[in-house]
């Protein structure tokens, strides 16, 4: 069998566990193991994403999320990648850098809300500034390390070819660095959803999907509700795979640096 | 005329090219420190090949350092005859020389790329002599696609491309067969006869060290320190220049 077919295979069986997974939960409900009261029947929820599928109310929350979430995610990662090369490449900027970014790194984002909020106040601003944050602080410390390893290891070289401080960076230490930036980059994109769902549930006033999840829930319509949260499996899952394809590029781009030796 | 090497650049002399005057290098604190190369006094002349021959450890890489200007030396200096002597380098660990991303045109392209020539064009002439080598299959090649000795083979393509005043070689070819070696050295003969350019080179082979180059230095320590040079250019015959240096290497390093 060929590997495409491999692949295809798997990603199939991988569809097929998403199903039994819903199996396993209409199971559940229906033979009375869980009430229905707590967990709504997958059918129902199903029939209800199809039906707020229909409504500009649906599509106007997930625009307003992944509008906070884009440019939070933007700003975040650029200004974290920034950073994090910056420190790569200078002693002096890692060791500047790096005891203030540990301190704040250790500080939950979601903490962060109330002081937001009084001191931007309520709404999306707020919410892109606490995920933003959140991103940068997470894409530093991979960058900066992978950054440091690539500068150290190809430092030698670029001084035998006298390149200048930004050819260094652009040739050698960007390249080197790039699968683990954009690995820490994934990371970060799925922390800044996360802090803006929370952050649309906790200031964010009646818009976006984080807000129409806790009004549901506390008009109790659990399906819509549910429906959702299922919406924001699928969009995670969405910004995941797109992460998957940049890096899967990146590492043919990068010729798989270890790959085995021909002789 | 004098160079900035205090030698003669007209007439029957050839031009000075570098030269380390009383060069040394301490590692450590002060108090702790390890002398790694102790007053070494060495000059490249245009179209010579000079090789350097000593024992594991004793120095010789950190000294080609110092020479390529990344190593400072903590004494002395290494003079460069004019602002336009470009010094390259190949270092003795293979996959130090090249870049994993990049194909070996692109690798062979590096000096090009990174002094902000064109990618189109640096990758066109890279090709070109990859192809006059006789190594146009490795151009769309990734490093990790190679043998080491094909590596070491596009390390030398990319100075032979972009080519140096100076090219210092440490243990550049240890993963060549004979054939490949054979080649190679008539590479580096043409290089030097190019004019304003030389070769230093490390090898621990005796015999092919007096078979290619114009003087040998025995290094002797740590520290590193210049304990014999070897004119071979006056020898008639391959053969007595290897018995010459071999001569000079079993009084130095008391081979029996």
């Amino acid at each position: 069998m060929g590997i495409r077919k491999t692949h295809l295979r798997d990603s199939l069986i991988g569809l097929l566990l998403i199903g039994l997974v819903l199996a396993i939960w209409e199971v559940v409900v229906r033979v009375g193991w869980v009430s229905p009261l707590a967990l709504p029947l997958p059918t129902g929820v199903i029939q209800s994403a199809a039906e707020l599928a229909l409504t500009a109310e649906f599509w106007r929350n997930w625009g307003r999320t992944l509008g906070v979430w884009i440019a939070a995610f933007a700003a975040g990662t650029g200004a974290g990648l920034a950073l994090g090369f910056a420190a790569g490449v200078s002693a002096r900027a890692w060791r500047m850098l790096l005891p203030l970014l540990g301190y704040l790194r250790a500080i939950p984002p979601i903490a962060l809300f109330p002081v937001a909020l009084v001191a931007i106040g309520p709404g999306g601003l707020s919410i892109g500034v606490v995920a933003g944050l959140a991103s940068a602080l997470y894409v530093f410390p991979g960058t900066a390390e992978a950054a440091r390893q690539s500068a150290a290891r190809y430092r030698e070289l670029a001084l035998i070819l006298s390149a200048s401080q930004p050819a260094f960076l652009r040739h050698f230490v960007a390249p080197g660095a790039a699968v683990q930036a954009l690995a820490s980059s994934r990371v970060s994109a799925t922390v800044a959803f996360a802090v803006c769902i929370a952050g649309e549930m906790l200031i964010g006033g009646r818009s976006g999907v984080g807000a129409a999840v806790l009004d549901f829930s506390e008009r109790y319509r659990l399906e819509e509700a549910y429906a959702y949260i299922l919406a924001m499996g699928l969009v995670g899952l969405v910004i995941d795979l797109v992460f998957a394809r940049i890096t899967r590029l990146q590492i043919v781009e990068s010729a798989a640096m270890w790959g085995p030796e021909e002789s | 005329m004098r160079s900035p090497c205090g030698r003669e650049t007209s007439g029957a002399g050839a031009r000075c090219l570098l030269r380390a005057e009383n060069l040394s290098l301490r590692i450590g604190a002060d108090a702790d420190a390890r002398p790694i190369v102790a007053g070494v006094d060495l000059t490249l002349h245009a179209g010579e090949m000079v090789g350097l021959l000593g024992p594991n450890g004793c120095g010789k890489t950190s000294l080609l350092r110092m020479l390529a200007g990344i190593l400072r030396p903590t004494g002395g200096a290494v003079r460069r005859a004019g602002a336009d002597v470009s010094v390259g380098m190949i270092s003795q660990h293979v996959a130090a020389n090249l870049l994993p991303w990049l194909t070996g045109a692109d690798n062979v392209a590096l000096p090009g790329r990174v002094q902000g020539r064109s990618p189109r064009r640096s990758r066109r002439e890279a090709a070109q002599k990859l192809d006059t080598l006789g190594l146009g299959h490795l151009a769309d090649r990734y490093p990790h696609q190679l043998s080491g000795g094909q590596q070491q083979l596009l390390a030398l393509a990319r100075w032979l491309a972009n080519p140096p005043n100076v090219l210092l070689i440490d243990e550049g070819w240890s993963m060549l067969d004979f054939v490949q070696r054979e080649r190679v050295y008539g590479y580096l003969r043409d290089f030097c006869a190019q004019g304003h350019r030389c070769i230093c080179l490390v090898s621990h082979n005796v015999g092919e060290l007096a078979g290619v180059v114009d003087r040998g230095c025995l290094i002797s320590g740590p520290p590193a320190t210049i304990a014999d040079e070897i004119e071979l250019t006056q020898h008639a015959t391959c053969a007595h220049r290897v018995e010459a240096l071999w001569e000079s290497a079993r009084r130095i390093f008391a081979i029996a």
